[in-house]
């Protein structure tokens, strides 16, 4: 490797990297490392694969609406339907 | 960041369709983020039916503030607002507050690595120490076919639930809800700093366990 960074650390600090928060030269520092690192490059690349994972898991819920959660809504409208001035 | 903005603009629609009195608008809402509430309150809240009513609590007070929602804030920061209020009322009342702040730290400052340390290198290798010793698995050309797949989907919930409770709440919130870093460390009372380390070792941990998912399949 041509730069001073070892994969460890940049395993364990990845997500300051992911989370802008670091400076602009360590920025660079972990660029330059990932550029030529095929193990970290495909960690980086990976966890941005699960983040989209994720997102994407938010449709996919199949819980049904309770019949606690049907009720409180019927309650909620007739009590809104009945409010003077609505 | 596209798809979780759509998807925001979707919850949106679907508050100003409640706001009609459409239940199946309601209906759609609440199965989208049911799960996610729950896993949310359990950091607040010990005992499964409490989880239950805070997170029913929420939807009651969402329904009765829906008229002056408006899109001030996006749907789902309002959502979690509402869910942080209702389950900090719980925590204070069961006086946990202290419990829950010790517990938060304690998941901070876990001891083990990120990345088991057996993947790397010893630091006295001659060669490349502390350097990848068995790199992360190739996932293929196309990986995005499976790792967007319902199946994929059900295995990472499953994988969330096995978290620590604030490392599955943070990553919920984060990377499944879309939210920002700095609502979900207000919302959880936790440091920008510490907010961060929750979330990474969150995703570690599901990274590795999709890694061997993935792997077993092939």
């Amino acid at each position: 490797m041509k730069d001073d960074l070892h994969c460890i650390e940049l395993v364990a600090r990845l997500g300051e990297y992911l989370e802008g928060a670091m400076s602009t030269e360590e920025r660079h520092r972990f660029e330059v490392h990932m550029e030529h690192c095929i193990g970290c490059h495909r960690f980086f690349v990976q966890l941005r694969l699960l983040r989209k994972a994720l997102s994407a898991a938010v449709e996919t819920d199949a819980d049904e609406c309770s019949p606690r959660l049907s009720a409180i809504f019927s309650d909620w409208k007739k009590a809104r339907e009945t409010r003077p001035g609505s | 960041l596209c798809a979780s903005s759509s998807l925001n603009q979707e919850d949106e629609l679907l508050a100003a369709r409640v706001a009609n009195g459409d239940e199946q608008a309601f209906a759609e809402l609440v199965r989208r983020h049911q799960a996610p509430l729950l896993r949310f309150v359990r950091v607040f809240v010990r005992q499964p039916e409490s989880i239950e009513d805070v997170v029913q609590d929420t939807w009651i007070s969402l329904l009765r503030g829906i008229d002056k929602f408006e899109n001030r804030a996006s749907f789902r920061t309002w959502l979690y607002q509402i869910a942080s209020n209702r389950a900090r009322t719980h925590a204070s009342r069961e006086r946990r507050r202290e419990e829950i702040k010790r517990m938060i730290l304690a998941e901070v400052g876990e001891q083990a690595p990120v990345i088991d340390r057996d993947r790397f290198l010893p630091e006295t290798a001659p060669e490349y120490p502390l350097h990848w010793a068995v790199p992360p698995f190739d996932w293929g050309d196309h990986p995005e076919v499976r790792l967007l797949s319902r199946e994929t989907a059900t295995f990472l919930k499953t994988e969330i639930d096995r978290l620590p409770p604030v490392q599955a709440a943070v990553v919920t919130l984060r990377d499944v809800e879309g939210l920002e870093a700095q609502d979900v460390s207000q919302m959880l009372s936790v440091s920008a700093g510490n907010q961060r380390v929750l979330l990474h070792r969150a995703r570690a941990k599901l990274w590795r366990a999709l890694e061997l998912h993935l792997g077993e399949a092939t």
